[in-house]
């Protein structure tokens, strides 16, 4: 069909609404005017209002040397250049004990808690995913017998008790990985970009000085992982931050929903293979909470954190609040071991994250 | 179109310039356009909040080739069709590799018809709220093929005219003519049972 037939285009594509009069009220013009007008209906978005503020962010911290111009002013963009060598400055500067040199390394301590601590907070993914997650109210996934965690990182009911609730019988306690506390730690009211005063600057570069040359060493891997994250992660990685940052007493229950959050991700990532985590960490968001549904829907839950399998279905907690009839069928009253059996075939299967990776647990969570 | 006519240009040409208060600028100027032609495109606000930011940051790898020989809208109108279409690689890329995609971008150019006949199967007996009306036009835009869709939202939102939606598009005259002219029927079919009830 042809373009030229258009009858509301009139001068131009949204020249639409002007059918000439006349026109009868079943002229095909007059259907496309109304059409053209109820896209009327559809809302102008708000962005959000941080958008400038992280995408002016993502620019100056996301631009590398090799991208510039050669020959192009350096002075007039303040964060640009300081923005391309930061990281670099990081690992050439500091890393050759360059640590006094003034405006190549500043950006990257104006993110160092953020440099120091990206991996954690690459692995916990971005505010929505945790947010997501809090909201399904997943309970945190354990290997049979004992935790699944990475060595050191568990808290709370971590060895070899058998039972989600730890040997008192009580509700299970989550085990915040211990990379995350650090960061949590690290960032709580730590400035971060281009509003971190001098003083913290120079505490910060005072910090990277003192540090041995293994560790610098190790520094400058994270800045270069920092570097490498796509433009995304890098975003939620910053926002991320950003809130551990700011999160004073007055944000420490939506702290902590984040932190439950975090140790279910965390712990679902240990009972994957190692060789494939950093698969799954590179998810995006949508992917990861896919690949967490898929896993919970082998294992009935309902969203009962606490509930104890040594009661078995039907159960109850001491406290009362048990959802006994929600109770996980796999469980054996006396929360013995359960049957290791393959898991149910069909939707609930679980999706390799990487082709040709196996992403099936090889054992069934022991709480649910 | 010169510089001093297109106030975009002008802070373009200052970013080019290496002028971070200029890129500031723009990105307020123009993020509200761009995510709202995002969020239409691919009927999800985070995504398109995504892609608004996606288009600054390629922007602004990109000042230093900046010409303002042709109007700014155009020249960031091109990045943003370019990143839209990455999106639809990615998510046949994700559908190869068994990824589900969930949103409405890459479905396309099926079920108008469905839409047409579920529509008269809850057809309003009623003037239909703005939100109703939001909603099955949205449903409606989502059903669009990709191309029709970036051309629609080009034309309706940024008013461009057809030589600019054929520039940003990479596309000749005629064949953005005939995009439209084939989404606007399109979303005619599938709205008619609505504007039969009260649409207008």
């Amino acid at each position: 069909m042809s373009g030229d037939h258009d009858p509301t285009a009139g001068d131009g594509p949204g020249a639409g609404p002007t059918a000439p009069a006349g026109n009868r009220a079943d002229d095909p013009a007059l259907d496309l005017e109304s059409v053209w007008g109820a896209l009327d209906s559809l809302p102008r978005a708000v962005a959000s209002p941080a958008l400038t503020a992280t995408t002016v962010e993502m620019a100056a911290v996301g631009v590398r040397t090799g991208g510039e111009m050669p020959g192009r002013g350096r002075a007039t963009l303040g964060w640009t250049l300081p923005g391309l060598a930061i990281l670099g400055g990081l690992v050439a500067g500091l890393l050759l004990g360059r640590g006094s040199a003034p405006d190549p390394d500043q950006r990257a301590l104006e993110y160092l808690p953020v440099i120091r601590h990206v991996g954690a907070l690459r692995e916990a993914g971005s505010m929505e995913f945790l947010a997501e997650v809090a909201k399904r109210d997943y309970p945190v996934p354990r290997r049979f017998g004992m935790f699944g965690g990475r060595p050191g990182e568990a808290r709370g009911g971590e060895g070899t008790d058998e039972t989600p609730g730890g040997s008192d019988g009580g509700a299970a306690e989550i085990p915040v990985p211990a990379e995350w506390e650090a960061a949590v730690t690290a960032l709580a009211g730590e400035p971060l970009g281009k509003e971190t005063p001098a003083d913290v600057l120079a505490r910060r570069r005072g910090d990277v000085e003192a540090l041995p040359d293994d560790a610098r060493r190790e520094l400058s891997d994270r800045a270069s992982e920092f570097l490498g994250l796509s433009e995304v992660a890098r975003h939620d990685v910053l926002e991320l931050a950003r809130f551990l940052a700011a999160s004073g007493d007055g944000r420490a229950a939506e702290r902590e929903r984040l932190e439950n959050a975090v140790a279910v991700w965390h712990q679902y990532l240990a009972l994957r293979d190692p060789a494939e985590r950093d698969d799954v960490v590179d998810l995006s968001k949508e992917e990861r909470l896919e690949s967490l549904a898929r896993f919970y829907a082998r294992f009935p839950f309902r969203g009962q954190r606490d509930w104890d399998p040594r009661r078995g279905p039907g159960g109850s907690r001491p406290d009362g609040a048990g959802r006994g009839s929600e109770g996980n069928p796999r469980g054996t009253p006396d929360g013995g071991p359960r049957s290791p059996g393959p898991p149910p075939a069909g939707p609930g299967g679980f999706r390799p994250a990487a082709p040709g990776g196996e992403d099936r647990p090889r054992t069934p969570p022991a709480a649910y | 179109m010169t510089p001093s006519t297109d106030p975009s240009a002008d802070l373009m040409l200052r970013v080019r310039a290496d002028d971070a208060e200029a890129f500031e600028e723009l990105v307020a100027l123009w993020q509200g356009r761009l995510v709202t032609l995002f969020l239409h495109h691919t009927g999800d606000h985070s995504t398109a909040e995504d892609l608004a930011q996606e288009v600054f940051l390629r922007v602004y790898r990109a000042r230093g080739t900046y010409k303002p020989t042709a109007r700014f809208s155009t020249w960031i109108h091109t990045i943003a069709n370019n990143v839209a279409s990455d999106l639809k690689q990615r998510a046949y890329r994700r559908l190869e590799k068994g990824v589900p995609v969930s949103a409405s971008a890459s479905q396309g150019e099926i079920g108008l018809d469905q839409l047409a006949v579920a529509a008269s199967g809850q057809r309003p007996a009623r003037q239909m709220d703005r939100s109703e009306l939001q909603d099955v036009v949205q449903e409606a835009i989502a059903r669009l093929g990709d191309n029709q869709r970036m051309a629609l939202l080009l034309a309706k939102f940024e008013h461009c005219s057809y030589e600019e939606i054929a520039a940003a598009m990479g596309l000749t005259v005629p064949a953005v003519k005939s995009l439209l002219f084939r989404a606007r029927d399109q979303l005619r079919t599938a709205l008619a049972p609505y504007e039969r009830e009260g649409l207008r």
